[in-house]
């Protein structure tokens, strides 16, 4: 599926062995416009320049190791949050995709590059602008709500509840949880608990989230305590 | 904090040794609560149980024995391990003291760097519970959504998840305010992958409305949304 050659598109890899498979890519397949870059002051100048409609960025690079995630986090500060980042790198451990995502990255792909799957996150990344014709009109009063979603149990020792989520979800996020055993615990309906940690969990296709109190007090632990002393 | 502080119930009517006890203790990191009666100790249970029991057996004829024995029958207190405190003599004693529960003993006058020690083991061994759930029952979360931007087709929301269209179906927006619009959960669509906004710490959102009413779209257009 081609999409506008207007589009723009920024390449960071010091790696230049992987710059002419995905500027074929690009520009023949889905009719963007690529650049690649090795050096992070030259594509730093370059977004300054011109704004891409679309950013690539690997995590090592030549100044450093693990440089990209600055790379990541200066494009962000820059422009917020509106244009698509995606990293393609070697540095592929969940806790390197959680800091990727974390700094602001939109997207990650593992090296060595599968290409049919490359190609399906840039029409995906892309597209919602596309699609999107009409123009944003800001809010004047935001509009709140909540976003309901289920996560599922799978331990409480003395200090977390553990819970196995589909979501990659903030640290210090305040979620307000609701199950009879919580109920039991805590003697409420529902309890506020904040995301202590969101790590990746091993099969890769799910978060483990360690909730806790906001400030948890001596009443906090002293519940747990006696539930697993009435439990386990 | 944000790490337990383990907690000591000690019992005993010693004025001279359970001071320093105390101190001892707290200036380890324990959260210690010295009680001179059973009754005051007992009473306590209501709201709080210890990790650990420190109970001189034979204070005030046998109180501490007889609470040792109570704690045997009792399910949850069974479960909190016991260091008898006092002047022990001979092994029997101990051994009858073992026989009702008792993990460890401590001989009086109380040496420090000992009754640390044995706090530690004891409260590294015992004291680390897990319960892991066996039901299938999820929990129900709710996470903060606010609704910034808006299009003709599109609204943006930011909120501390980040969705995907791998997970569309598996959440539900609530929102009254946004149903007085005649904008309903029913009608959302996530229409692409969220993207992190560093300035305010949030994933945004984009959700494709559709089945709207003439006259949101005409509260769209008008700039009233």
């Amino acid at each position: 599926m081609p999409l506008s050659n207007t589009k723009l598109i920024y390449h960071l890899d010091d790696d230049t062995e992987i710059h002419p498979p995905l500027a074929a890519i690009c520009s023949k397949q889905l009719k963007l416009t690529y650049k690649a870059f090795t050096k992070i002051e030259d594509f730093l100048f370059a977004i300054k320049n011109k704004t891409p409609d679309l950013c690539i960025v690997d995590l090592n690079l030549a100044e450093s190791l693990g440089a990209g995630f600055a790379v990541i986090q200066a494009i962000r500060n820059k422009f917020g949050g509106t244009m698509p980042i995606m990293v393609i790198s070697r540095r592929s451990s969940a806790k390197d995709v959680s800091i990727a995502l974390e700094v602001g990255a939109s997207d990650f792909l593992p090296k060595p590059i599968d290409f049919s799957l490359f190609t399906e996150k840039m029409i995906y990344l892309l597209e919602g602008a596309e699609q999107n014709a009409f123009p944003f009109r800001k809010i004047v009063k935001p509009i709140t709500g909540k976003l309901e979603f289920h996560l599922q149990p799978i331990l409480i020792d003395e200090v977390y509840i553990h819970l196995k989520s589909k979501f990659y979800v903030l640290r210090s996020t305040r979620l307000i949880l609701k199950h009879p055993l919580i109920k039991k615990i805590f003697d409420q309906e529902e309890v506020e608990l904040e995301v202590h940690d969101c790590r990746p969990m091993e099969d890769g296709e799910a978060y483990s989230l360690r909730m806790i109190a906001k400030n948890p007090n001596e009443e906090y632990f002293d519940r747990l305590h006696r539930f697993l002393l009435t439990v386990v | 904090m944000k790490q337990k502080v383990f907690k000591i119930f000690l019992l005993d009517n010693d004025q001279g040794n359970s001071p320093a006890m105390v101190s001892i203790l707290e200036r380890a990191g324990y959260r210690v609560k010295w009680f001179v009666l059973l009754s005051e100790m007992e009473k306590k249970f209501a709201t709080e149980l210890p990790d650990l029991f420190i109970i001189n057996p034979f204070f005030d004829h046998d109180e501490g024995v007889k609470f040792l024995y109570r704690r045997k029958k009792d399910e949850v207190l069974a479960r909190i391990p016991v260091v008898a405190l006092g002047q022990f003599q001979d092994g029997y004693t101990i051994a009858q003291l073992q026989a009702i529960g008792v993990k460890d003993y401590l001989a009086k006058p109380t040496n420090a760097k000992l009754l640390l020690n044995l706090c530690k083991r004891i409260l590294n061994r015992d004291s680390i519970k897990t319960y892991y759930f066996n039901d299938t029952e999820n929990v129900v979360a709710q996470a903060p959504l606010t609704f910034i931007k808006i299009s003709e087709t599109t609204i943006q929301a930011e909120c501390p998840l980040k969705l995907t269209d791998e997970v569309d179906g598996h959440y539900r927006v609530i929102s009254k305010q946004l149903e007085s619009r005649g904008i309903v959960d029913e009608g959302l669509f996530l229409s692409r992958n969220t993207t992190f906004v560093s300035n305010d710490g949030q994933f945004r959102a984009f959700f494709r409305m559709r089945g709207l009413r003439e006259e949101t779209l005409q509260l769209i257009r008008s700039g009233r949304i």
